[in-house]
């Protein structure tokens, strides 16, 4: 049963009542700690909501899951891009940007589309970091036809 | 719990050669930056569609198991008809030898695993790619299945290889 159970919580989804036209929870899980952020608007870029902070280890096995749901009551939204990263900042706890010179530890997107209430996309994935430092982990949509945009994020220290 | 998986896995077995048909062409890339493998969920081609047993002609991509890999995947409707609140389910999962059937997916042997419910009209089509790397050297089955009831393993049109990690 294991083989469906991560599809079934996407079919069902989690119960979120926001009134955006994402919903977006996204959590990074180490040993010992964890943090889940949820949905913010842009702009401006770095949102309104702090950050939620994660510790870890470096070389520990961490876990990145999100899920992103429409809200929007209207209208299919067509071609969504959702695209997540996790890449090294400058420090932690100040809605620093990602630091341009150096590369990013993860980054991909989905492109699809979103129907209203049912439209979803999650993701799991097991990682490590080997580089000790502040790191941002953030998801957002691109091309979502609004004037702002949706994201959520969240500081993750390797020490 | 054990028999369970014992059974499904069996199911599995006995229907990886049936041909499948959800009205999707699924195609997938895995690639670590310098060799890359890809999967499509049939042949191309307007002709006849030849029986394949998918479990005995997967791609394979022999890698280190120190790199980075990508994983880029398509899922594209061809069916005339809309399909409704359709889910695409793909994953990264370790087995223990090549052309092993998917296996339960226990979340100590799954490196990845997502999912994307959406509405797919003819020609609608929906896209992934997702970078990961591996904890340890072994075989992993990567998997993007569309369609079908996930109920019943062997309903959705599924592309498929396998990444040997050394």
């Amino acid at each position: 049963m294991n083989r469906i159970v991560f599809a079934a919580i996407v079919l069902l989804g989690t119960g979120w009542a926001r009134a955006e036209h994402f919903n977006i929870e996204l959590t990074v899980k180490g040993a010992h700690d964890q943090a889940t952020a949820h949905a913010d608007t842009d702009p401006p870029h770095e949102g309104v909501n702090p950050r939620p902070l994660c510790h870890a280890r470096k070389g520990e096995e961490l876990t990145l899951q999100f899920f992103v749901g429409s809200n929007f009551p209207h209208d299919t939204i067509k071609g969504v891009v959702i695209h997540y990263y996790i890449a090294p900042e400058k420090e932690a706890g100040k809605k620093s940007p990602p630091d341009p010179s150096k590369p990013a530890v993860l980054e991909g997107s989905f492109k699809m589309d979103f129907k209203p209430e049912t439209g979803r996309v999650g993701l799991r994935q097991r990682l490590h970091i080997d580089q000790p430092g502040a790191y941002v982990v953030r998801i957002e949509s691109e091309h979502s036809d609004s004037d702002h945009e949706h994201f959520a994020a969240l500081d993750l220290v390797i020490e | 719990m054990r028999h369970s998986c014992m059974t499904l896995a069996a199911l599995l077995l006995l229907l990886g050669g049936v041909a499948r048909g959800a009205g999707y062409d699924v195609s997938l890339e895995l690639s670590n930056g310098k060799d890359s493998a890809t999967a499509t969920s049939k042949p191309a081609g307007d002709g006849p569609v030849p029986h394949v047993d998918p479990l005995a002609h997967r791609a394979v991509l022999q890698a280190a198991a120190d790199g980075s890999f990508t994983l880029k995947w398509k899922v594209t409707r061809t069916a005339q008809d809309q399909a409704k609140d359709e889910l695409v389910h793909f994953y990264v999962v370790k087995v223990e030898h090549q052309g092993q059937a998917p296996p339960p997916l226990e979340p100590t042997q799954v490196v990845l695993e997502g999912a994307v419910r959406m509405d797919f009209p003819n020609g609608d089509t929906a896209t992934g790619t997702q970078p990961f790397r591996l904890e340890e050297p072994g075989i992993y089955l990567v998997c993007v299945e569309a369609g079908g009831d996930p109920d019943k393993p062997g309903t959705a049109d599924a592309a498929e290889l396998e990444l040997v990690a050394k």
